[in-house]
């Protein structure tokens, strides 16, 4: 049950829990403490007027002076009578010889008598040394204070009586006092103890949200802002931001291989279609070539086999679009090269009245075979403006630093995403949607031969395509 | 009566339109002469410092001298410092006068209810119905006010006398509280079952503090006696201004006010036949 409670709350919970137990355990101490001190105190205060009453009772007891005792011991009570405190004077004897109640304890009748108590050091007898007692239903306290005569012989006993509410009320209003101290220290302390230990937890529910998203989504979609410390959470953080990246490495480093392969294996089977092909087309190409050079054939023939011819040469041209070779040993790249292509496609430029940025920064010839190049310059610029919106612009930019660098530009739409996985395949169809022919597949073989590379972005309202070609191929090769 | 109460009038309205409100030592004239020495004795309710403040003033206004009330615990005290020359007048009660009469001179009593004598009280707590006389008192604890009372101790000693009783052994216990007024207090808390008190004290403190007399009861009043006089020494010089201003404080309405607040009426000459009973009394007594 506890263990299934989220730390969210439970470290929170602790936390007020231990606030509360300890206002209780420090409000409890506090009261009994300031009961004890209330107790000590009233049992010192009581033995103080004890003392201070027995010597001033003195000369009344020797006087045989009944209304000079009767005004002392009024004298500390606040009420002429008062049922919670009754002072009473005792002749040697155990009498009463003055009261400040003196219709409960009547001039000269015995204390014991009349008054049913059990206390007996009312008997004047219970020694010459103050005392604290306790009568036997426990309601009344004694303090019994002696009084001497100068030569130390017990002339009367003063005796105290409170009545223990007298303590019991304080201890209420101490208790009261504390409750409402710890009250407020809890109302303070309680949103305090409630916000830190969220605060403490925070973290850590994050990052288990963070982690239990791993396995259901794809890592490069998880985006946690974590707090970056140094104690047990934050290294966790740290490890785990590790393991996320280490896993988006290892996933686009997986799907880059797998993409190769596929594109290396359709290579392989294209060139091995098309050497197969290419053998007997060739060999049929040449029949029907020497078979004019002898010449005779009819009119109706000579259509035929032209026909066949144009079917033919139709056939070795998409084989040999399909094998992408590089068959010729051509000549180097010139800026004139690029400006070519340029103009190659300003038709169809104009045509959808788009906006070609142009940017070269190519001005002399470059160690780069020109036909292959023109070819993949071509093959993206048409693409971006086949891609492109009507009126939209298209961008250009040739750059030469440690490599030659080709970015193709377009604003359309984004490639769909399962798109983009068979961009570089040759005819890639969609179901449903429009596909590709062998552009793409022929930009890629050329890049491939070329031991560059080629690189996509897209997203909506733009798309690039970039590439990179070493300029070491040449010697290298 | 020679009392130039017109001369005592105009210095009243003159310098007393103020009313009560007389400052405690105002500007008086003749404060350098030495000061009337006054002793009072519980005779009166002589705790209430504010009333002796105005009354001292009043008297200083009109004696054109200052006027300093002296007070002790007993009266024994104050008749000894009276006949020792440390006092010029005393306010005591009828029974010193009457013993110590050679040397002691009438200079004014206090009229209450219309006549110059007052009653002595037997009280009892409220709660005791039963008891009619002191005889009713055997074994009891029993409050005195004063040995030197006549209200206070004499009479309840006559009583007990002519009972065939010897008040030394009647009661259980009897003590002193010095005072008529703590008599009622005695008897009213239930420390003393019985006490002897100035039917005159109880009867003003019954329209001051009721609380007070409430707790006990009348349970018999003697027949009259002089009421406690304003005595000097016999032969004194000089007191004649006080006797006339005293009394003609019931005509002035400052003077009234005061008395009002003793709950007197006035203050009259008096004579030596208002005390015989006290002394008759005091006679039997020691007889």
């Amino acid at each position: 049950m506890l263990d299934n409670l989220s730390y969210r709350l439970k470290i929170p919970l602790a936390m007020s829990l231990v606030i509360v137990a300890t206002t209780a355990v420090v409000a409890a101490t506090f009261t009994w403490q300031s009961y004890r001190q209330a107790h000590a105190s009233f049992l010192r205060h009581g033995e103080a007027l004890g003392k201070t009453l027995a010597r001033t009772l003195r000369p009344a007891l020797l006087h045989d002076d009944v209304w000079q005792a009767y005004e002392i011991l009024r004298t500390p009570l606040e009420r002429p009578l008062d049922e919670a405190r009754v002072l009473i004077l005792l002749d040697a004897r155990g009498h009463v010889f003055a009261a400040s109640d003196p219709r409960q304890y009547a001039v000269l009748t015995p204390f014991n008598a009349g008054v049913g108590d059990p206390v007996t050091l009312a008997n004047g007898h219970a020694g010459l040394d103050s005392n604290v007692l306790e009568s036997a239903d426990a309601r009344w306290l004694y303090f019994s204070t002696p009084i001497l005569a100068e030569d130390g012989s017990l002339l009367g006993r003063l005796l105290q009586r409170y009545d223990r509410n007298l303590v019991a009320p304080r201890f209420a209003d101490v208790s009261a006092d504390a409750l409402y101290a710890a009250l407020a220290a809890l109302l303070l302390l309680l949103p305090l103890g409630w916000l830190a230990g969220k605060r403490l937890t925070d973290p850590l529910v994050q990052l288990a949200r963070c982690l239990g998203r791993v396995g259901q989504e794809i890592p490069e979609s998880i985006q946690c802002d974590f707090h970056h410390g140094l104690d047990e959470i934050g290294r966790l953080a740290q490890s785990f931001e590790d393991m996320v990246r280490q896993l988006r490495e290892k996933q686009a480093l997986e799907r880059h291989l797998a993409q190769s392969d596929r594109l290396a294996a359709v290579g392989r089977l294209s060139a091995g279609i098309a050497h197969e092909i290419n053998n007997p087309l060739g060999g049929m190409l040449n029949a029907i070539s020497n078979y004019r050079r002898r010449g005779g054939a009819d009119p109706q023939a000579e259509k035929t086999l032209g026909l066949i011819e144009r079917g033919l040469t139709q056939i070795r041209d998409t084989v040999s679009a399909l094998l992408v070779e590089s068959r010729l040993e051509s000549r180097a790249l010139t800026p004139a090269d690029l400006e070519d292509a340029r103009t190659l496609v300003a038709g169809q430029v104009q045509s959808k009245r788009l906006t070609l940025h142009w940017h070269n920064e190519v001005e002399e010839p470059l160690p780069l075979p020109s036909a292959q190049v023109r070819q993949i310059l071509l093959n993206l610029l048409l693409n971006a403006v086949q891609a492109s919106p009507e009126g939209g612009s298209v961008t250009c930019s040739i750059s030469m630093d440690d490599a030659f660098t080709i970015t193709v530009g377009n604003a359309g739409p984004a490639i769909p995403e399962r798109r983009r996985q068979h961009l570089f395949e040759p005819y890639f169809g969609e179901e449903g949607g429009e596909g590709h022919g062998l552009g793409l597949w022929v930009t890629y073989q050329l890049v491939e031969q070329l031991r560059g590379s080629i690189s996509v972005e897209s997203v909506p309202g733009h798309t690039r395509f970039g590439v990179v070609l070493p300029l070491e191929i040449r010697h290298e090769a | 009566m020679e009392v130039p109460l017109d001369y005592i009038r105009r210095r009243l309205v003159n310098t007393l339109l103020a009313g009560l409100a007389l400052p405690v030592r105002s500007a008086v004239a003749g404060v350098d002469q030495p000061p009337l020495l006054f002793g009072t004795t519980p005779v009166f309710l002589d705790e209430q410092a504010e009333f002796l403040a105005r009354w001292r003033a009043y008297l200083e206004t009109v004696l054109r001298r200052p006027v300093r009330f002296v007070q002790r615990a007993n009266y024994r005290d104050i008749l000894n410092l009276l006949l020792g020359q440390k006092l010029d007048c005393a306010w005591l009660c009828g029974y010193p006068y009457v013993r110590m009469k050679a040397q002691l001179e009438l200079l004014a009593v206090p009229v209450y209810a219309g006549r110059p004598l007052y009653r002595a009280y037997l009280i009892v707590p409220a709660e005791d119905t039963a008891t009619r006389s002191i005889r009713d008192l055997r074994g009891q604890v029993f409050a005195y006010a004063d040995p030197d009372s006549n209200s206070g101790w004499l009479v309840p000693q006559v009583e007990l006398k002519r009972a065939g009783e010897e008040a030394g052994r009647f009661f259980k216990k009897s003590f002193y509280t010095w005072g008529h007024r703590k008599v009622i207090e005695a008897v009213g808390s239930g420390l003393a079952r019985g006490g002897a008190v100035d039917g005159y004290i109880w009867d003003s403190l019954a329209r001051l503090h009721p609380e007070l007399t409430g707790a006990t009861r009348v349970a018999w009043r003697s027949p009259e006696y002089g009421f406690p006089p304003i005595v000097i020494r016999r032969g004194a010089q000089g007191m004649e201004a006080l006797r006339h201003t005293l009394l003609g404080m019931a005509h002035t309405p400052p003077g009234q006010a005061l008395l009002a607040r003793l709950n007197l009426d006035a203050f009259t000459l008096g004579d030596d036949g208002l005390y015989a009973s006290i002394e008759a009394n005091w006679r039997y007594l020691e007889a």
